[in-house]
């Protein structure tokens, strides 16, 4: 398991590197030259000519590359826009986002395996009804706009939640205030999709000889769907979640947009206007790596319900 | 009897529609659009009538054991059949949006740009230029599918192929096509494809590609994997041994046996490809006014969502309608195809 | 009789200044939210060519001289000046006891540290263009500091508004640091920066003019509009600058809020490449003007955030020119502009393909309406076209390069006239994205900033307005943005006028909450 980790880990270099190709390479195409536009309708051509020396922008394209990915593992790399090293602005933006995520994903796993098992152990119910055509509603949904609504019904409507902004840490009351209209909006996705992957493997696993065994021996039902049938879905769930985690990353960048929350999402969509190269380059760069942890811790939970399956 | 009648008052309605507008208004073959409306119609007309009049020959399906299996899974749930009920009116206003729209859709009275409430005049209102919203709304079915399908036919088509390779050649090829892909995977969408459009510039056709060419994980990784199950199976082991080429053994063996479970994606991918596009008109790069676009649309109601609710309600509900169309659908047919069972 | 009325006098004064005690103390206001469209990047007040930027720079840094009522030039710092006889020797009298954030006094070291800093090319200010004029800064003693020019340059005072840093702390931290840990003399000082989300600032008990009434002032930034309308409504801001004409609209109407306008110091505009076919012919640019019903449009899609306009110079800028330009502007003639369209293309001027197409920046959500508006005029005009709406880095890089035809620009500038028309219309001017070269026209703009003679330079701006906008048809004007603040109603003497500040505290307002 431990050599399993550090192998996964060690992925995380070729991701970088490919990543940062990828992007080095379509921040060329991007037309658009960032101390002109830093500059704005104001600037002189000198000024942009002092600004593109400052920040080395006439060396060739290897040069470059390796300047920014160098400085950006040593930390040195500075932003354009803020004046600021990237890695510092990136660390002040990192917290909220990982609120955000994770906050929206204990959402999404506490409301939608709840809802997923009772729909399928009550099949056909009203409940099983209700619940489903909301979550298929659910994944239909642009996240932004779900979001715009919730602050118009929970802030506005019923002020019972700030409508933007950030709070402070979540372990303090105003920063989890904050943080709920965001984190909801976010996870509606997730719940959507995890409920009804849940309730599908439920039934698929419930039709089981196993089971029908089980109960025929008179284990009670409440044993059967939560010891045996529940502990065997829960591998198809897993594996949803880590496919939807994609869908939530990219749903965050909208929902930080219009939450005015500051997460490294909003701050890469910033970047990429501004054409800040090392900001994009950073914050993506970042980004990605995040994915590739959350992606791997999922793959280790899967392992902690599924002993079958071992890593070496 | 029932099911006659209806068709045939489906038939009228047609005719009626067509008849006003070529001989009344001349629109027939003018434009782009209405070259597509009109061969739209014709066609209509043309299986309405076959149905009326001669449906034996439809009968050929049906006797087909494969399709009548697939036509009773399909039919189990109910919500196949709301899908395809919802995607043939979308499908309807999308090609016959000129004939049936009762206002142009971009067209500004000058003198009078303001929105106004749904009303009799106008269904779901006017916009703050004064347009009709319901024309706007049916046009705007044209661009959501034919991105979608486009943005979609693009991703299936770089995902098929890396998937192929990878999974036929296996071994050294299979690692780096995967790793490549992943790592193209771990870059967010929404920020990848903001970053090819700010390369490439504002456009439907830009649109398409920084959509398509997102998330091409789905498609490669699902065909890498039917391909590690067909190509242990004995025919293509004999096909090979017989010295069929490579490109042959793909297109004849393996690409078939996979096509179920990849219409299953891609209808799922549509829906999926629509919310992106409209996240993107969120963040400003979306369809160019004043094309009429859901999304962009969408965007534009937030504006006057106190005073005018209505410019959000309508696209976003058609946005909402046409991807949970697509992924009913998608639930359904996923059912009635069975992918897991690949024999 | 006399002393009664004297009594009488002295009663009344007494009360008059019991009350406004009364009232002063009132005014306190312990906690004000602001919300403002972007975010604070750094500020330093030597970078802050970014407008959020510079906007709440304003507040913690003073120049020597502030804007007043009208947009007037006031003393800040300095008390005094005095200008020689051939306008190339300023010399500022410094108020004595002007105390930076960190308790230091400001002397007129300083003050020269400042300038040659932004003046060091090194640097890369964007601010440098204002005052390049300068040819030495001499102290002369510690309240006094004179600057020479190399030649007259007329708008030279508006650069004396550029906030003054602490020479010993600047030094010491350094820029980069500076434009995080800012310290100025003005009303607010810096408390704590959650980058991204918000700036606390608290009022600076020692500072030199009056002690803002505000404590404590947190700036929120919140980029969608839509969001800081929403913001405005829960309550959770009580000002706000980044609305869209659609939620001006639902504010308006509510006794909860006020809405101020104030003509703006923007511009926006419609502008023609010289340097392209067919922008370049006169003939083409005047049937695009005749096809669109600019005088209609304006006035619905910009509703209260902006006003017609004729000229690219703001109304509250000389020379006043407006009345001429209207009545000889190209006016709405659908038939006119087919029939030159018809003959263009007859004469090939037209390509067969030919798309016109309308860039915009897509974050200016009134300039992408306009567009569409005038895309489907052209169309029914019988000219194919289309929006280009695209990010403004996009955009900026491609009219720079000249493959932009018709083009959706905003500008703002100080008020004078040379910031405006010398960098659009010379032809080496540095925002000359017409690619408009004419002899005459820069003849004028030169002479117009070497002298100083107002009647003198009116005439001559007048000339080159006349010029490039009636006769050449380079430019066409759509509308001064006006500047626009919500708030909600407990909110005082908060007025817009200069959107280069947020006026919160100026020689004319002190905002409270009631």
């Amino acid at each position: 398991m431990f050599a399993y980790i550090i192998k996964r880990l060690l992925w995380l270099i070729p991701v970088v590197i490919g990543v940062s190709l990828i992007l080095f390479g379509i921040m060329q195409l991007v037309p658009g030259n960032p101390a002109a536009i830093m500059l704005g309708t104001n600037a002189t051509p000198a000024a942009i000519k002092a600004l593109n020396e400052k920040f080395g922008f006439n060396e060739p394209f290897h040069i470059r590359y390796f300047l920014m990915l160098k400085n950006f593992i040593t930390g040195e790399l500075d932003s354009i826009y803020y004046g600021d090293e990237v890695i510092n602005i990136i660390s002040n933006r990192l917290i909220p986002t990982i609120e955000l995520g994770l906050l929206s994903l204990i959402i999404a796993v506490l409301v939608a395996i709840p809802t997923g098992v009772i729909a399928a152990v009550k099949k056909n119910s009203l409940f099983d009804l209700i619940s489903m055509f909301i979550a298929t509603i659910g994944i239909s949904v642009p996240a932004f706009f779900t979001g715009i609504i919730f602050i118009y019904i929970f802030s506005v409507y019923f002020p019972f939640f700030p409508s933007s902004g950030y709070g402070g840490r979540i372990w303090t009351l105003s920063g989890l205030r904050h943080l709920v209209l965001p984190a909801f909006a976010l996870s509606t996705v997730m719940i959507a999709s995890t409920s009804r992957i849940t309730r599908s493997s439920m039934l698929d696993i419930m039709k089981e000889d196993y089971l029908v065994t089980a109960r025929s021996k008179g284990v009670a039902e409440k044993v059967i769907i939560l010891k045996h049938a529940f502990r065997n879905a829960l591998i198809p769930i897993i594996t949803n979640i880590g496919n939807q985690l994609a869908m939530m990353f990219g749903g965050a960048i909208l929902i930080e947009s219009v939450f005015a929350w500051p997460g490294v999402g909003r701050l890469a969509v910033s970047a990429v206007e501004a054409r800040d190269q090392p900001l994009v380059f950073g914050s993506i760069l970042i980004l990605s790596i995040l994915f590739v942890l959350v992606n791997l811790l999922v793959d280790i939970i899967y392992v902690f319900i599924n002993p079958q399956i071992s890593y070496k | 009897m029932k099911k006659k009648i209806i068709l045939f008052i489906l038939l009228v309605i047609q005719i009626y529609i067509s008849y006003q507008n070529w001989l009344v208004e001349g629109k027939i073959w003018s434009s782009l659009e209405y070259k597509f409306a009109t061969a739209f119609s014709v066609l209509l007309i043309v299986l309405l009538l076959l149905l009326l009049f001669k449906k034996s020959i439809f009968l050929k399906f049906k006797e087909n054991a494969l399709y009548a299996k697939m036509f009773k899974e399909f039919n189990k749930g109910y919500g196949g059949k709301i899908a395809v009920v919802m995607l043939a009116l979308i499908f309807y206003a999308a090609f016959m949006a000129p004939f049936i729209a009762p206002y142009s859709p971009t067209k500004i009275d000058y003198s009078n740009m303001t929105y106004s409430a749904p009303s009799l005049e106008h269904w779901f209102g006017t916009d703050d230029f004064g347009r009709d919203m319901f024309s706007r709304v049916l046009y705007g079915a044209r661009i959501a599918l034919g991105v979608g399908f486009s943005a979609v036919l693009v991703n299936a088509s770089l995902g098929v192929s890396l998937g192929l390779l990878a999974g036929y050649y296996g071994g050294k090829a299979d690692m780096i096509i995967m790793r490549l892909v992943e790592i193209w995977n771990s870059i967010p969408f929404i920020l990848l494809a903001l970053a090819i459009i700010s390369a490439l510039g504002t456009g439907i056709f830009n649109i398409i590609i920084a959509v398509g060419i997102t998330g091409l994980i789905n498609f490669s990784r699902l065909t890498r994997s039917i391909v590690f199950q067909i190509k242990e199976k004995e025919y293509v082991t004999s096909a090979k041994a017989l010295g069929a080429s490579d490109l042959r053994i793909l297109y004849n063996h393996i690409l078939p046996n996979s096509i179920s479970s990849l219409i299953v994606l891609g209808t799922l991918r549509i829906g999926i490809s629509i919310l992106v596009v409209a996240g993107l008109s969120f963040l400003g790069l979306g369809i160019q006014p004043p094309t009429a676009a859901w999304g962009t649309m969408l965007n534009r109601g937030q504006e006057y969502l106190i005073q005018a609710p209505w410019m959000s309600i309508f696209p976003g509900l058609a946005i909402i309608i046409t991807v949970l169309s697509f992924n009913l659908l998608g639930d359904a047919l996923r059912d009635a195809l069975d992918p897991r069972q690949l024999d | 009789m006399k002393n009664k009325f004297l009594v009488l006098l002295l009663v009344s004064l007494f009360m008059v200044s019991v009350f406004s005690a009364v009232q002063a103390q009132e005014k306190v206001t312990e906690e004000f939210v602001m919300g403002i469209e972007d975010e604070v990047s750094n500020l330093d007040p030597g970078e802050t060519t970014i407008s959020v930027n510079e906007r709440v720079a304003s507040l913690i840094f003073d120049g020597l001289v502030r804007y007043g009522k009208a947009n007037k030039i006031v003393p800040g710092i300095a008390k005094d000046w005095t200008i020689s006889e051939n306008e190339m020797e300023y010399t500022f009298e410094l108020r004595e006891g002007v105390l930076f954030h960190n308790g230091q006094e400001l002397t007129a070291e300083d003050v020269e540290y400042t300038y040659q800093r932004i003046l060091n090319p090194e640097y890369g200010s964007g601010l440098r263009a204002k005052i390049e004029s300068i040819k030495s800064i001499e102290v002369i003693d510690d309240y006094t500091i004179k600057f020479t020019l190399n030649e007259p340059y007329a708008p030279f005072m508006l650069g004396m508004t550029f906030g003054i840093i602490p020479k010993e702390y600047a030094e010491k931290i350094g820029n980069e640091e500076l434009g995080r840990n800012p310290i100025g003399t003005g009303p607010f000082k810096l408390e704590e920066w959650s980058p991204g989300n918000q700036i606390v600032l608290s009022a600076y008990q020692d500072y030199w003019d009056k002690v803002p009434n505000i404590k404590k002032l947190v700036i929120r930034s919140i980029p969608e509009s839509a969001t800081q309308a929403m913001e405005l409504r829960s309550g959770g801001i009580d000002f706000g600058v980044n609305l869209d004409v659609g939620q001006l609209e639902s504010f308006r109407n509510n006794p909860d809020f006020k809405v101020k306008t104030a003509a703006g110091a923007g511009i926006n505009f419609l502008g023609f490449n010289f340097d392209m076919a067919p922008t370049n012919e006169r003939k083409f640019r005047e049937a695009v003007l005749q096809a669109v019903p600019f005088d209609q449009m304006i006035p619905q899609i910009f509703g209260i955030l902006g006003e017609r306009a004729y000229s690219m110079l703001p109304p509250t800028l000389w020379p006043e020119e407006r009345e001429y330009l209207k009545e000889n502007a190209v006016g709405f003639d659908p038939e006119a502009a087919a029939q030159k369209f018809e003959e263009l293309k007859a004469a090939g001027v037209i390509p067969e393909d030919y798309v016109a197409r309308v860039y915009v920046s897509n974050s200016r959500p009134n300039q992408v309406k306009t567009a569409e508006a005038m895309v489907t005029a052209l169309n029914q005009a019988g000219l194919r076209a289309e929006v280009k709406a695209m990010e403004f880095g996009t955009m900026w890089d491609m009219l720079g390069r000249g493959e932009i035809g018709m083009f959706f620009l905003r500008f703002v500038s100080d008020p004078d006239p040379d910031y405006w028309l010398y960098r659009f219309f010379k032809s080496d001017g540095s925002l000359n994205r017409a690619f408009y070269e004419n002899d005459q026209v820069d003849q004028w703009l030169e002479k117009a900033r070497s002298i100083s003679n107002q009647a003198e330079r009116e005439d001559l701006y007048q000339k080159v307005l006349r010029k490039v906008l009636i006769e050449d048809l380079v430019f066409h004007p759509l509308a001064h943005s006006n500047q626009i603040y919500v708030m909600q109603d407990e909110v005082q003497e908060l007025n817009p006028g200069n959107s280069l500040i947020i006026p919160l505290v100026t020689p004319t307002a002190n905002v409270y909450k009631e």
